[in-house]
């Protein structure tokens, strides 16, 4: 209904004024549906109504196409609906999805950036361009690299896919660099995972992994579930250290519902996945 | 009738029946697991095969026969997975020669540098020996589900390699305990350095070495690619790989799933090659579009010099890791098919 009603208020508004206008005035309603679903208790809810959020976005993005608020938004919305509801049971729509919200972030990279050819940059001008983003820039490139590691994740049978690493290994490490706090200490989530999923030989560096697990359970007084889920999923099965696996997901589970309000959709959809991750600890050690 | 004949006589009949079909019922009944390891991380080509393969399998043996994957590396590297496997720990796993040749050393006469030319003649000698490689494996209790080979091994420098001088006065990778490029790289005059195969990558960041060798795939997939600027037209050697099983875990399957296994193995690992072969084929403009350039060939009279020091190497290697006669074969092979063509 609330849905409905700010499409309503949209167009009221795109009606009287340059839709950019419009655009912007709604944005704070945006904000607020984001806080309300980040808050949710009830991940079936939540999976049934993201979707519409999400292409009432897209329909603010006709609006006004490079406008970096909605543009990071649906970057975020898709690759955290990817990940929350898809990538467990139906991978090739979730890498789909992860693809679209990278593409969502690349587009407002490019525009705050003022560089054109982020994509077809190569390693060494990638680095070089990494080098003048600046903070105000993170939030971007952020959910573009989440986005773009997801995907990659689900297609480690691309050949393509795999010249992308060192560029998202640069990119991730610029963005922490930038603020290693941002989105929940994202940046060391993500490079928690993306060196302790893969074996040393394919670039796999435990001891890093575990600096940034450590890192981020830190920074978020170990209330933001999801961060204890990647690391028993990533680095304790990687390393077959299946006591630290149990330990992490025994603790998502024990922990009380109110632990984390401000994401307590994040920390439901973590302690689901914790259920059915340690229903198949036999099989993973 | 008395009550013992009531139950009696369906009792007696059931053991009859049991004793005409044999142990089937028990036999059918049990649940066996693989336990399967590979480096090749879950969602890449191998273990996609492998799913397919084991869900085709577990389908055709009425769910007797399962495999349980350890991916990524996560069981070690091969030497770990070997001794795994002996203990009983696994029971399968995928393997490069370098695998294969701790479990077999004469299976290496497959990787022998500047032996093969072309595909074809990969495919004909691999044809020729196959029976062959299967019963060594077998007597060294193992069993060959198929070779799934990692393909042709190039050069990959940060100076063009055009020559034999070339190599010489570069900063050569060895993989450390490769006794293959070791003979050939001393009948080239190379004193390469012996680095474990995960150190490669950072050693071509700080320079204490140059030029490497893999197959396209593997430069791409180790990330060697972004250290280095060239990559050789000129193809070191074919590198061999595939699956093995224990010997011990398969024969405790019946002879009718022993069948099941092998029938659906050679269709899905031979799926596996091909979808290798392609993605070897795919690295080449990859890498290329990541600025890793093509160097042709060398001349006639270098290229003869390179094949030569190949020959040589066979000789100092045969004795030691496989015998006069088992290399005898393979150049016989190659022999017979170079004639047709």
């Amino acid at each position: 209904m609330k849905q409905y009603f700010l499409l309503f208020l949209v167009l009221l508004l795109v009606g009287c004024s340059p839709s950019s206008m419009a655009v912007e005035a709604s944005l704070s309603l945006v904000d607020s549906q984001t806080m309300a679903m980040e808050e949710e208790r009830d991940p079936k809810f939540a999976e049934q109504a993201i979707p519409a959020n999400l292409k009432m976005l897209e329909g603010l993005l006709k609006q006004d196409p490079d406008n970096i608020r909605i543009l990071v938004n649906l970057a975020k919305g898709f690759c955290g609906y990817a990940f929350s509801f898809l990538e467990d049971t139906e991978p090739q729509r979730a890498s789909s999805l992860y693809a679209r919200g990278r593409d969502y972030a690349l587009r407002a990279t490019v525009i705050i950036t003022g560089r054109k050819k982020w994509k077809d940059l190569s390693l060494e001008e990638w680095t070089r361009a990494l080098n003048d983003v600046e903070a105000s820039h993170q939030p971007a490139l952020f959910w573009m690299g989440q986005c773009w590691g997801s995907w990659l994740n689900q297609n480690l049978d691309s050949v393509e896919a795999f010249s992308d690493i060192p560029r998202l290994e640069k990119l991730m490490n610029k963005v922490h660099d930038l603020n290693p706090s941002f989105h929940y200490a994202g940046p060391h989530l993500f490079l928690g995972a993306f060196y302790g999923g893969r074996s040393k030989l394919l670039g796999g560096k435990p001891e890093k992994s575990l600096y940034h697990f450590e890192k981020a359970l830190e920074l978020t007084g170990n209330k933001y579930l999801l961060a204890r889920l990647i690391f028993a999923k990533t680095y304790a099965v990687q390393n077959q250290n299946r006591k630290l696996f149990k330990s992490q997901l025994q603790a998502i589970l024990r922990a009380p519902q109110d632990i984390f309000p401000e994401q307590r959709l994040a920390n439901e959809v973590a302690r689901k996945k914790a259920t059915k991750l340690l229903e198949r600890i036999d099989e993973l050690f | 009738m008395s009550f013992f004949n009531f139950i009696g006589r369906p009792l007696v009949l059931l053991i009859l029946l049991f004793a005409c079909i044999g142990v089937r019922p028990a036999e059918a009944a049990k649940k066996h697991i693989i336990k399967f390891a590979t480096l090749a991380p879950e969602g890449s080509s191998w273990m996609k095969s492998m799913r397919k393969l084991s869900s085709k399998i577990k389908k055709a043996t009425d769910g007797n026969v399962t495999f349980r994957f350890y991916p990524g590396g996560v069981s070690g590297d091969e030497k770990d997975v070997i001794r795994k496997m002996r203990i009983g720990q696994l029971h399968g796993a995928g393997f490069t020669g370098v695998g294969l040749g701790q479990i077999l050393p004469e299976v290496r006469v497959l990787d022998l540098p500047f032996l093969f030319d072309g595909d074809q003649e990969v495919q004909y000698v691999y044809s020729q020996m196959n029976s062959y490689f299967t019963d060594s494996f077998e007597d060294k209790g193992y069993v060959l589900l198929g070779w799934v080979p990692v393909g042709w091994v190039h050069f990959f420098s940060q100076q063009p390699i055009r020559s034999i001088e070339g190599i010489r006065q570069s900063k050569a990778w060895i993989w450390e305990g490769d006794p293959l490029v070791e003979q050939v790289y001393n009948g080239l005059g190379v004193q390469p350095i012996p680095l474990s195969i995960t150190d490669v990558l950072l050693s071509l960041q700080t320079g204490m070495v140059d030029t490497v060798y893999a197959s396209t795939q593997g430069a791409l997939v180790l990330q060697w690619f972004t250290k280095v600027q060239y990559m050789t037209r000129l193809r070191m050697s074919f590198a061999t790989g595939g699956v093995l099983i224990s010997k011990k875990q398969f024969y405790k399957l019946s002879k009718s799933y022993r069948d099941i296994v092998r029938k659906i193995s050679a269709e899905y690992l031979g799926e596996l090659v091909q979808l290798i072969k392609n993605d070897n084929l795919k690295a080449h403009k990859v890498l290329e579009k990541n600025g890793v350039n093509w160097v042709s060939l060398p001349d006639k009279n270098e290229m003869s010099r390179f094949r030569e020091a190949g020959a040589v190497a066979r000789k100092t290697l045969a004795g030691k890791y496989f015998s006069t006669e088992l290399l005898g074969q393979v150049l016989n092979h190659l022999k017979e098919f170079r004639k047709t063509q």
